[in-house]
């Protein structure tokens, strides 16, 4: 692990594959959204106010698309170790506006505004094309999970140390220190649950930590002194940049 | 009407808890955290109390036992849903001294079920 002095952000450089995921956190994960389309399902079965209706309706169909991306994920992870995911040069800001789009459905019903923060000259990364989605929407499952009504979430794009930084930053808890060090030793290595957002397992931010390895990136994470954190993960620029 | 304090981190299953109990009859307001339910309590003293186990950096029985420690709460019945594997008869028990009426289990509940678990928790109170 390397600290970068100054800026709080914490590279993790050495994950184990002999970490194993954890059954019970993917279990409890699983077992959250179809908890809730069982109750959702149960009571639309006896409201007649057809604006509940609408709004049951609308959230059945997101929960289970959480409950399917976290089946994807899971399924993506465990081909990790024997497919190769080639990665290939992708347009930062191509890639935040598939997201953006994606993300909008749900942030709105959610009463949270999305944006995006990038610089004005283009980033161009090297990434595989589906690893590096997957693991951006799953930063922004979290901060959609914690960002309180009528709060933002930022898709931030930015050249840091020759490398292009890729964030999602919530205004959810801000963790304690002494969790944050822990998730910064331990980060993307295991699941690991936060006690200050408690419906986390870390079953996602493990997820995360093999996408990122599998294209040789790592992890970052940051807190933000007036609330919120920032998930992000740092990537090897592509050559196309330097032509820019 | 019977007031009942849900307090459910799951912001969805809490308003989905409380349509169905306040089709019911009920009067139902949600907390997310041990803070905001001890904040509601203050302002209002429920007949009766649905609450998750796992409630961030506090668990529900750090909250449990401190309504237990005032003389106006301690009477208050509660029941308790998880989505942790559970033996609902054996923690019942265990969580008994806590004020704790029943322990549901999340993938079980029904809006009739969950009534009548709340219903049976105030008739336990009212004999006790």
């Amino acid at each position: 692990m390397v600290d970068m002095g100054q800026t709080g952000i914490t590279h993790n450089t050495a994950f184990e594959q002999s970490d194993m995921p954890s059954l019970v956190a993917a279990a409890h994960e699983l077992k959250s959204p179809l908890v809730l389309l069982r109750q959702m399902s149960l009571e639309l079965d006896e409201t007649d106010d057809p604006q509940r209706r609408k709004v049951l309706s609308e959230r059945l169909r997101f929960t289970a698309d959480q409950g399917l991306r976290l089946v994807e994920q899971l399924t993506l992870s465990s081909r990790l170790q024997d497919s190769l995911f080639e990665t290939e040069p992708l347009q930062v800001q191509a890639v935040f506006q598939d997201l953006e789009s994606q993300l909008r459905p749900l942030a709105s019903h959610l009463g949270i505004d999305v944006s995006i923060k990038t610089p004005q000259r283009p980033l161009v990364t090297v990434a595989n094309r589906d690893l590096l989605p997957a693991l951006l929407r799953n930063f922004c499952d979290n901060a959609l999970a914690y960002t309180p009504r009528e709060g933002r979430i930022q898709l931030i794009a930015a050249q840091r140390r020759g490398q292009i930084y890729l964030g999602v930053r919530d205004e959810g808890p801000v963790i304690s220190p002494q969790s944050f060090r822990q998730l910064r030793e331990r980060m993307g290595r295991q699941p690991q649950p936060l006690s200050a957002r408690p419906r986390s397992s870390g079953l996602g931010l493990w997820i995360a930590g093999l996408y990122a390895e599998a294209m040789s990136a790592s992890l970052v994470t940051e807190r933000h002194r007036h609330g919120g954190m920032t998930f992000g993960v740092m990537l090897a620029p592509s050559e196309q940049l330097s032509l820019l | 009407m019977r007031h009942i304090l849900i307090i459910e981190d799951d912001e969805w299953l809490a308003e989905s808890y409380g349509q169905s109990l306040k089709r019911r009859g009920f009067i139902v307001e949600c907390a997310a955290s041990a803070d905001e339910a001890m904040r509601q309590i203050e302002a209002r003293i429920p007949d009766v109390i649905l609450a998750d186990i796992v409630l961030g950096e506090t668990n529900i029985l750090a909250l449990l036992h401190e309504l237990q420690s005032y003389e106006d709460t301690a009477a208050v019945p509660v029941v308790l849903c998880s989505s942790l594997p559970l033996d609902p008869e054996r923690h019942r028990e265990s969580f008994a001294s806590y004020g704790v009426h029943e322990v549901l289990d999340k993938s079980q509940i029904t809006p009739s079920s969950l009534a009548e678990a709340i219903d049976r928790a105030l008739r336990e109170a009212a004999s006790e």
